[in-house]
């Protein structure tokens, strides 16, 4: 993670096809929308 | 002496740090593509021990969604707007610079011919200049790759090709390796470089291009510090760009605009005079 506010999209994570920053839209995700 | 602080692209969202990007005397957006793009796999980024690695790959909404949806909400902010583009063709360049044209929220285009993570446009540089050049009345500056061996010529072209100002330099193509397994550690193996290591390769190509072109060049790469912005101007540039260093202090727009201002304070006299001997935009 380099910004941790949403900036650089580097910590993205994979769901139902679509990438999904982790520091913004998580740090807890549902597996399955 | 005043030198006009932006950001480097993609290193700043101005719709989720507004109070960062009001701070730059200069917004310029991630760079757009004509489609919506997913980007790269992950891993995308990459500590090192005098930098980073990066393999975005231009994730983006696309221009017609930029447009509609992105545009008026940055046009709030009331900071002047760069917009970057990119593509894998004259034709990409092309379709988002005429989705921008006439459009007054837009000051200026920087055209991304140098995104290490992506596959390059058959076209050359220059092409890519002049197909975007035949499509806006806007200011247009080209974004260069410092990784060529005569980069003042690759400048020239796109000078000639009617590009405004260059934007110098982008990141550099790099390998990080896992120290236990000794794999790459980003997705896609390579990313692109950047942070203070790549301050002494950004000053070289200022360097080169201004004595090559008589245009204005956006310096970037690795700046840290006011004596860093400093560093670009006196090589060339008129106006100097933050990137990694954002990621660490998002604080660093005032910071860096105060201490260039003592830095150049403490020399005076000895300053080069090529800051803003030409406007940021037309």
């Amino acid at each position: 993670m380099a910004c941790g506010y949403g900036a650089c999209y580097g910590c993205v994570v994979e769901l139902d096809g679509a990438y999904r920053r982790l520091c913004i839209e998580g740090p807890v995700l549902r597996a399955v929308a | 002496m005043t030198v006009p602080i932006l950001n480097a692209s993609g290193c700043l969202d101005a719709l989720v740090a507004p109070d960062v990007a009001r701070s730059l005397d200069v917004f310029v957006t991630k760079t757009i593509t004509p489609e919506p793009r997913r980007g790269n796999p992950p891993v995308r980024i990459a500590e090192t021990n005098h930098g980073m690695l990066n393999s975005i790959g231009l994730q983006g909404p696309g221009i017609d969604t930029f447009v509609a949806e992105h545009l008026p909400r940055l046009a709030e902010l009331g900071t002047t707007l760069w917009v970057s583009v990119g593509g894998f063709s004259a034709e990409d360049f092309r379709r988002c610079c005429d989705e921008l044209e006439g459009d007054e929220r837009v000051a200026a285009i920087e055209l991304n011919l140098s995104c290490p993570n992506v596959e390059e446009a058959p076209e050359t540089a220059a092409e890519l200049v002049a197909a975007a050049r035949a499509t806006t009345s806007k200011t247009l500056y080209a974004k260069l790759s410092p990784a060529q061996w005569d980069v003042a010529a690759a400048a020239r072209a796109v000078v000639d090709a009617g590009a405004d100002g260059l934007s110098l330099v982008n990141t550099i193509r790099g390998l990080a390796l896992d120290p236990a397994t000794m794999t790459p550690r980003l997705g896609l193996h390579v990313g692109g470089y950047s942070g203070p290591a790549l301050k002494p390769v950004a000053l070289a190509c200022v360097h080169a291009c201004a004595a090559a072109v008589d245009v204005p060049i956006v310096g970037m790469g690795g700046v840290w510090s006011g004596l860093d912005a400093l560093e670009l101007v006196a090589a060339g540039a008129s106006a100097v760009a933050l990137g990694t260093v954002l990621f660490a202090d998002p604080f660093a727009p005032t910071r860096v605009r105060a201490e260039l201002g003592a830095e150049v304070a403490a020399r005076r006299h000895a300053i080069p005079s090529t800051a803003l001997k030409t406007p940021l935009s037309r």
